[in-house]
């Protein structure tokens, strides 16, 4: 697949990396622009670490090259090695990795020389009062938090998260991923973000580089690749709703005049809105209370997808539902059924073109 | 909660304890409790009891500084090197001592392949000196140092040190304030094992250091020349040995093998 | 069913192999005529006791004479602290004493005496003529612990003729001093004559010291036991036997 865009002459990162680990072969090649956030999903054992752990060092490249703003940091054929923590790359590990004999303040000091209790980043990340505990005594959103603000006190050009997200339950993935991007679009000019959940590279990412078996199987913005995927993989994990709108306030104008509740709050332009079909609850009678987006569509298809049953809904919008196959059978779902379908606005993500 | 045991085992859990506290109990039973006193306050005693935890300490202190470095190394070997390195620093261990002393006495001994050279450039006589003493403690007592070290080592994530280089740390940062400070527990039992061992070490120091009062006799070894001439004086110095061992590891807990 | 027959075959073969193994074990402690006598004998008396315990089994095929040899105030020791002995070998009359009160032990009977002596590490032997070059310059000695008779006489030695041994190493028997000695890791040692003798090869024994006036005597006591009576006086006949002395003066003994 075609690669990155890149608009400036000079990428952040320019690499190809070929690693070799027994019989798996890692073989990527990656420009991410000043600025760009590039997210990398694909399956368990499909290299997305190997692939960070070579940036940095830890695995040797067999061949290929690693040049961060122009300056080659590896290059095996030219006899080339930066040693790992010389290299001007942060890393958030899935588990945080806090140092458990450390404070809070500790951990965050360990390599920076900035005064901790002032630091902007610690406020913006809501750590001020979390200074003295022991590290080990945080909740897992807590510790997600100062792993982020510990690599990003040390200024990096560019960090690198391995999934991370994956420690927090769904309430704390959404603040999560808000002070990520914050902080992201504060500190560093480029990031790596490793993840499992469309919701994290919808949100944080300007692009995502899908891995499989080593080799990427497909580059893109995630509107592009939800909408055209080029593999089973990429079908069954990041096939969501994706609507292109306009933001008012806190809601989304489609195209043909739809309005879509969010839980965003000051949109305004062009914003681009995902929904995960496993959010879309389907009504065989209007639904009371809350919902504030619900539309009476009609059935169009039904497939099973292992335990699921992907239903295809056209009505004022053309939406997917994923439900159990259960649940299907408990509703008589058929084609041509009508239904009524709602999303909660807590359940709509939200990026803006120009943030 | 654990699957309750069949009773029998119990019954015989019991049985084994009560073995091994018999003969402490039999040896409280003949000390002389109205002379204790006086009899620990005898020269020999008091000279033993100093030389005892001066050379203890100095060898643990010694050991750990010697088998830390050699522990971080062996936690990063794999394959038939590190099953040798591995099982050349627990020979001393499970040596008979004797052996060991013998050894030390052929290496660093006056007639020793490095002891005469030892002499002839400093001047310096190991044997039956009280750095002779601490060598053949520190001999004894690195194998619990390398064994707890390494056991730690290797339980350690090995994704902290990554996480501290990530963050700008060089090697020697990395070890110093995040892989020792994190296996500290261990450490410190490490240490505690070995000056425990070092305590209580006999035959290594008798054959190699000799047995010198006021140079090079330990506790064990005026123990053991007591037995022949004051046997209420040995069972004194014995009730010290056994109170002091006693009570650090109760005061360890369950620390003295890494739990985790 | 083949497999379980097969097993059943290879159980039968191990109780067959398990009751071989016991009755074969019965055989030689039960069935042996063998008889033992347990002697204990101090160190010193090392060359002497094995000497006459081969001869012993060459005229008495039927008995197997165990020797236990250690200091004299471990072997008491070790009485006191219920270990078995037929016949007792003691140097000094400190620990036979000790022996006695335990009560079990007949009167003993005085076999022989032995002087103690210096002995040096040959590389010295050049530069000392006198008691006084022994101690010059940080020149390293072993004795035996004072519990030890050998080590009682040298004590006493020492203090009588100013020898300063407070940096001598303590060694829990005879043989071990002269050990210490013979391999050259200390300069000199307090010994028995006998043990000089010995070793002539490997230490020099040092003349004119006036250590010879300081004597122990090595006394044999047996056990007040009734049943093996025959054997114990047959080991004790052998032991104060003419012949026996002949080998005590060989190797450097004394007449009691």
């Amino acid at each position: 697949m075609a690669g990155p865009v890149t608009e400036q002459p000079q990428p952040l990162l320019d690499t190809h990396v070929v690693v070799e680990r027994g019989e798996f072969l890692l073989d990527v090649e990656l420009q991410v622009a000043p600025g760009e956030t590039v997210a990398i999903m694909g399956p368990n054992g499909a290299g997305k670490t190997s692939f960070l752990y070579a940036l940095f060092g830890w695995l040797p490249l067999r061949s290929g090259w690693i040049l961060l703003d122009g300056v080659t940091i590896e290059a095996p054929g030219q006899d080339q090695f930066v040693s790992p923590h010389h290299r001007d790359f942060g890393m958030v590990f899935d588990d945080c990795l806090l140092f458990p004999h450390m404070t809070v303040e500790q951990n965050l000091a360990f390599g920076t020389n900035v005064e901790i209790e002032t630091s902007p980043l610690v406020e913006l990340l809501e750590l001020s009062h979390l200074l003295k505990n022991r590290a080990t005594a945080l909740s897992a959103g807590q510790q997600q938090r100062v792993a982020l603000a510990r690599t990003l006190l040390t200024s990096p050009k560019m960090v690198f998260l391995d999934e991370p997200l994956a420690s927090l339950d769904p309430s704390g993935r959404i603040q999560a991923r808000h002070l990520i991007r914050s902080a992201l679009n504060d500190q560093v000019s480029g990031a790596l973000i490793v993840t499992h959940d469309p919701a994290d590279a919808f949100a944080l990412a300007d692009s995502v580089m899908v891995l499989e078996g080593g080799s990427i199987s497909q580059f893109g913005s995630i509107g592009e690749i939800g909408e055209h995927p080029a593999t089973p993989w990429i079908a069954s994990l990041i096939g969501w709703n994706f609507f292109a709108g306009v933001g008012s306030g806190s809601s989304v104008q489609l195209a043909d005049g739809t309005q879509i509740a969010t839980s965003e709050s000051g949109l305004t332009g062009e914003v681009t809105i995902a929904i995960n079909p496993s959010s879309v609850a389907l009504f065989l009678e209007a639904p009371v209370g809350s919902p504030r987006n619900k539309w009476f569509c009609e059935i169009e298809t039904i497939e099973s997808v292992g335990e699921l049953a992907r239903v295809t809904l056209s009505g004022p919008v053309t939406i997917y539902a994923d439900i159990t196959l259960s649940a299907a059978s408990d509703l008589e779902l058929r084609k041509g059924l009508g239904l009524w379908v709602s999303v909660k606005a807590t359940e709509v993500l939200v990026q803006s073109s120009n943030p | 909660m654990r699957a309750p045991l069949p009773r029998q085992f119990r019954y015989f859990a019991f049985v084994v304890v009560a073995l091994v506290a018999t003969p402490l109990v039999a040896l409280l039973w003949r000390v002389p409790w109205s002379r204790i006193h006086e009899l620990l306050r005898e020269q020999v005693v008091v000279d033993a009891l100093i030389l005892s935890l001066v050379t203890s300490l100095i060898a643990a202190g010694t050991a750990l500084l010697l088998g830390i470095p050699v522990a971080l190394i062996l936690s990063r070997m794999e394959g038939i090197k590190a099953s040798i390195t591995r099982a050349l620093m627990t020979l001393p261990m499970v040596l008979p001592p004797v052996v060991g002393g013998a050894a030390l006495l052929f290496a660093f001994g006056r007639n020793g392949v490095l002891g005469s050279s030892l002499e002839d450039v400093t001047g310096l006589v190991l044997p039956y000196s009280l750095a002779g003493v601490v060598l053949a403690n520190t001999f004894v007592a690195l194998p619990f140092v390398v064994l707890t070290t390494e056991t730690a080592l290797r339980s350690l994530d090995p994704r902290f040190e990554l996480a501290a280089a990530s963050l700008g740390a060089n090697q020697t940062r990395v070890t110093m304030q995040v892989v020792l400070p994190s296996i500290k527990g261990s450490l410190v039992a490490a240490g505690v094992l070995a000056w425990a061992r070092a305590l209580g070490e006999f035959g290594a120091t008798i054959t190699f250091a000799g047995n010198v009062p006021g140079s090079t006799q330990t506790m064990p070894l005026a123990v053991f020349v007591a037995m022949e001439t004051d046997q209420d004086a040995a069972l004194a110095m014995s009730v010290v040995l056994i109170l002091v061992s006693l009570t650090v590891l109760v005061a360890l807990r369950d620390r003295w093998w890494p739990a985790r | 069913m083949p497999i379980q027959s097969s097993q059943k075959g290879a159980a039968a073969r191990w109780v067959l192999l398990a009751v071989t193994i016991t009755a074969l074990l019965l055989s030689t402690s039960c069935g042996s005529p063998k008889r033992s006598l347990n002697v204990f004998v101090a160190s010193s008396m090392t060359e002497f006791a094995e000497v006459i315990r081969v001869d012993f089994e060459r005229k008495y095929p039927e008995i197997d004479v165990r020797l236990n040899i250690a200091g004299s105030g471990a072997l008491v020791n070790q009485i006191v602290e219920g270990a078995s002995a037929d016949l007792v070998l003691l140097a000094g009359a400190t620990h036979m004493d000790r022996l006695q009160k335990d009560g079990s032990f007949l009167r003993p009977v005085t076999i022989a005496r032995n002087s103690l002596t210096v002995v040096m590490d040959p590389r010295i032997a050049s530069d000392v003529n006198t008691l006084a070059d022994l101690t010059r310059g940080d020149r390293r000695a072993a004795i035996c612990i004072q519990g030890a008779p050998c080590g009682a006489l040298a004590f006493a030695f020492a203090e009588a003729s100013g020898v300063d041994l407070s940096t001598a190493t303590r060694e829990p028997n005879v043989k071990a001093v002269l050990a210490r000695v013979s391999r050259g890791e200390v300069d000199f040692g307090f010994v028995y004559r006998s043990d000089a003798q010995g070793a002539q090869e490997e230490v020099i024994e040092m003349t004119g010291t006036g250590a010879d006036a300081f004597i122990t005597s090595y006394s044999l006591a047996v056990a007040r036991d009734g049943q093996r009576r025959q054997d114990i006086n047959a080991f004790a006949d052998a032991i104060t036997h003419e012949r026996a002395w002949k080998v005590l003066q060989e190797l450097g003994f004394l007449r009691p």
